[in-house]
């Protein structure tokens, strides 16, 4: 029998998950999209997360647990169901490869600056085939270990506490944000915690012992405590005007950490936000294996993985500088959230009637 | 299968081509910038100081240029090894460089990302490259000299650590001014000579170095100070008393007793409580009776007060609040009146009032 997830695990994958590029530059994106105070707009979209994944809730519980595919399908015969797959597989792989890229590329800023950022990205869809070759439980026990080495990380935020002044937080609550307030600028601040809804995919992978959406509840409001926290810390260590002029205030951030014996740690500490990247791009790329894997069950071997990390790999040429990349992935992410919001809307009716349904074959 | 690994280590180990072999990269580890001789078209004069491995010695390169970047590819022509920005400890500005303004330059500072944020950044007096290049008793080389110097004097707080993070966020903050410390040469050292006030990116006047720790008052928050009173004159019973090893905490309250546009009808009181040990004491109290020992206390406040309203009346003619007493009044305000307000203005004609209480923990071995 296959191994099934426990809560604690998911707790840490949905962490992981969230966890990702759009940490460096958050505190930034809620100043100009925000403004003063921009902080707690955060606490305002890590609740909308939070009654998204209730949606999620309600199609596990009125789906008894079926996957995806089974609800899917229990009412749309499979044929025009396939490109709808394959257009979602193909989203996910770009996606988690954009991601990835854009990791690379803000990772040059700081070291390797004249080393080809393709063949960084090599590397980097090394590792994402050598997780993804393994089953669901061995990615999830490779991000265990990951989310250890990323955890720590916030432990350093009372190191920053002697800078902080409450005082340059400002009275002013969303002030002075840099456009109007639109739903876009909302839209971008949500961006943060995309990667909950893979919780999908985990369905088949968990049974009732798993408790499986205390796990994704956990690790979203963990993550969602993380965001807050550290960008509560960074409005009050730097001044709401520089805010708006930093692009990426986690690093600027790190920059201030010294050791009497080492200083410029960031350099050291930066790296540890590699494996966050790593376990995102993996998880959507595990979503496009998925579904893949639904469409051509009988694939051989590792055929699936490989063509996926070479697409992960080829859509890397996409991007290559901080604006486009930034650009293309806002679009993705926007997409992504539509589809995170769009997909549980769908399935619960299906859901419901299918389980209708069955129950009238039953009886 | 079997040619896996190779190809593995192919693609790992040709990671190797981007290195930084420390014996052939040299670090800088000062900047400075200062006007020209003849400053036509917008050129600066900048200059580099590296520090040979052993430590004892540097290498100084000068020149004249529009930028730091410019300035540094003249210097690559000429440096033997590969000139980098990562351990650079701080930059200096020349004085009448800074009178006309400084951000130009500290932008291509603050967007290097090799260059870390906790870089000093210091107004020097007189001939900036003269005093990097020259040999101080001290040992070592300047810029290591002036980061040791700067390292021990900001500790007690009353120096403000300023670097390119405090100078920017101040920069950007619209209720709080810049400050940097000022350095001067002395025919056989370097020292700290006052605090510069900057309005905006513009040095526009000077603290004294003897009042530099009535200024970390007024900052808030020095951690271990010394203070000296000499106290003037007949009004006050004693001739000089020393506080050491004291702490100190700032309160600021903001009351609006009028409109408050004009800066005329805002009040703020700064409270300062200082707590430390008396370990110096010249004058006719006897400081083993309590009462006075509590006149002594009621003196030393009125002395500090005193000081520290000088230093206001010097900021608010400059029209800079470097103490940051803005940052309060916009708390009192709602965001439309204090986008409103012209803060440099309203500061200037807003009556400031300072009270200070110390309490002296002990008076040392002797009653």
């Amino acid at each position: 029998m296959r191994e099934k997830l426990n809560w604690f695990h998911v707790a840490v994958l949905v962490y992981m998950i969230e966890f990702d590029v759009t940490a460096f530059s958050l505190a930034r994106v809620t100043a100009e999209n925000i403004g003063t105070n921009g902080w707690f707009a955060l606490v305002l979209t890590s609740m909308a997360a939070s009654i998204n994944i209730f949606l999620y809730w309600a199609v596990y519980r009125i789906g008894k647990g079926q996957s995806f595919f089974q609800i899917m399908e229990s009412f749309v015969p499979r044929g025009p169901l396939v490109p709808a797959y394959l257009g979602l597989a193909a989203f996910w792989v770009l996606l988690g490869s954009l991601i990835g890229k854009n990791f690379v590329i803000v990772s040059q800023m700081l070291s390797f600056q004249s080393t080809h950022p393709m063949y960084i990205f090599l590397l980097y869809c090394l590792l994402v085939y050598a997780m993804l070759v393994k089953d669901l439980y061995s990615i999830v026990k490779a991000t265990t270990v990951f989310f250890l080495l990323s955890f720590w990380m916030n432990a350093l935020v009372p190191y920053f506490l002697s800078d902080w002044k409450a005082v340059r937080l400002t009275p002013f609550l969303f002030q002075g944000s840099e456009r109007a307030h639109s739903l876009q600028g909302w839209a971008e601040v949500f961006t943060a915690f995309v990667g909950y809804e893979l919780c999908l995919f985990l369905f088949p992978h968990s049974d009732r012992k798993t408790k499986l959406f205390r796990g994704v509840l956990l690790g979203h409001l963990l993550i969602s405590a993380a965001y807050v926290t550290t960008v509560f810390v960074t409005y009050g260590f730097f001044s709401f005007q520089q805010l708006k002029e930093l692009q990426f205030p986690l690093i600027n951030i790190l920059e201030y950490l010294e050791l009497p014996f080492l200083n410029r740690l960031e350099n050291l500490v930066f790296m540890f936000f590699l494996f966050s990247n790593l376990v995102t791009t993996v998880m959507f790329c595990f979503a496009s294996l998925s579904t893949l894997r639904h469409v051509f069950p009988r694939a051989k071997g590792k055929t699936l993985e490989t063509v996926i990390v070479c697409l992960v790999f080829a859509s890397g040429f996409l991007t290559k500088t901080v604006r486009e990349s930034d650009e293309m992935l806002r679009a993705l992410y926007f997409t992504e959230m539509a589809i995170a919001f769009g997909l549980p809307l769908l399935l619960i009716p299906m859901a419901y009637f299918a389980n209708r349904k069955g129950r009238g074959i039953e009886a | 299968m079997k040619k896996l690994p190779l190809l593995l280590a192919a693609i790992v180990l040709s990671g190797c081509s981007d290195q930084k072999i420390i014996e052939k990269v040299g670090f800088t580890r000062t900047i400075s910038f200062e006007k020209a001789e003849d400053a036509e078209d917008g050129r600066i004069k900048v200059s580099f100081s590296l520090p040979k491995t052993t430590q004892k010695e540097s290498i100084f390169y000068s020149t004249e240029a529009r930028s730091m970047r410019q300035a540094r590819l003249i210097f690559d022509r000429q440096n033997d090894r590969r000139i980098v920005n990562g351990q650079l400890r701080q930059v200096l500005f020349g004085a009448s460089l800074a009178q006309e303004g400084i951000w130009k330059h500290f932008d291509s500072l603050l967007r290097d990302p090799s260059v870390g944020n906790r870089v000093h950044v210091l107004i020097a007096e007189g001939d900036v490259a003269q005093l990097l290049n020259k040999k101080y008793p001290q040992g070592s080389t300047a810029g290591e000299y002036i980061d040791n110097l700067i390292r021990t004097e900001t500790k007690v707080m009353d120096v403000p650590d300023t670097n390119l993070y405090t100078f920017a966020r101040d920069y950007y903050d619209d209720g709080i001014e810049p400050v940097a410390t000022i350095l001067k040469e002395t025919p056989n050292s370097i020292i700290i000579d006052g605090i510069a006030l900057f309005r905006g990116d513009r040095y526009v006047a000077r603290i004294p170095p003897e009042d530099k720790m009535y200024f970390g008052l007024l900052l808030g928050g020095v951690r271990a100070g010394d203070l000296f009173l000499d106290f003037p004159d007949e009004r006050y019973s004693s001739e000089l008393s020393t506080l050491l090893y004291f702490a100190s905490r700032r309160n600021v309250k903001v009351t609006r007793t009028g409109p408050i546009m004009d800066g005329l009808g805002l009040k703020v009181d700064l409270r300062l409580t200082l707590r430390g040990s008396m370990l110096e004491y010249n004058g006719d109290l006897h400081l083993e009776r309590p009462e006075d020992q509590k006149k002594l206390e009621a003196e030393a406040a009125r002395y500090v007060q005193g000081k520290c309203e000088s230093i206001i009346a010097t900021m608010q003619e400059a029209k800079a609040d470097g103490i940051g007493v803005g940052q309060y009044v916009r708390n009192t305000m709602s965001y439309r009146e204090w986008k409103k307000l012209d803060w440099p203005e309203a500061f200037s004609r807003a009556k400031i009032d300072v009270h200070v209480e110390i309490s002296i923990k002990d008076f040392g071995k002797i009653q």
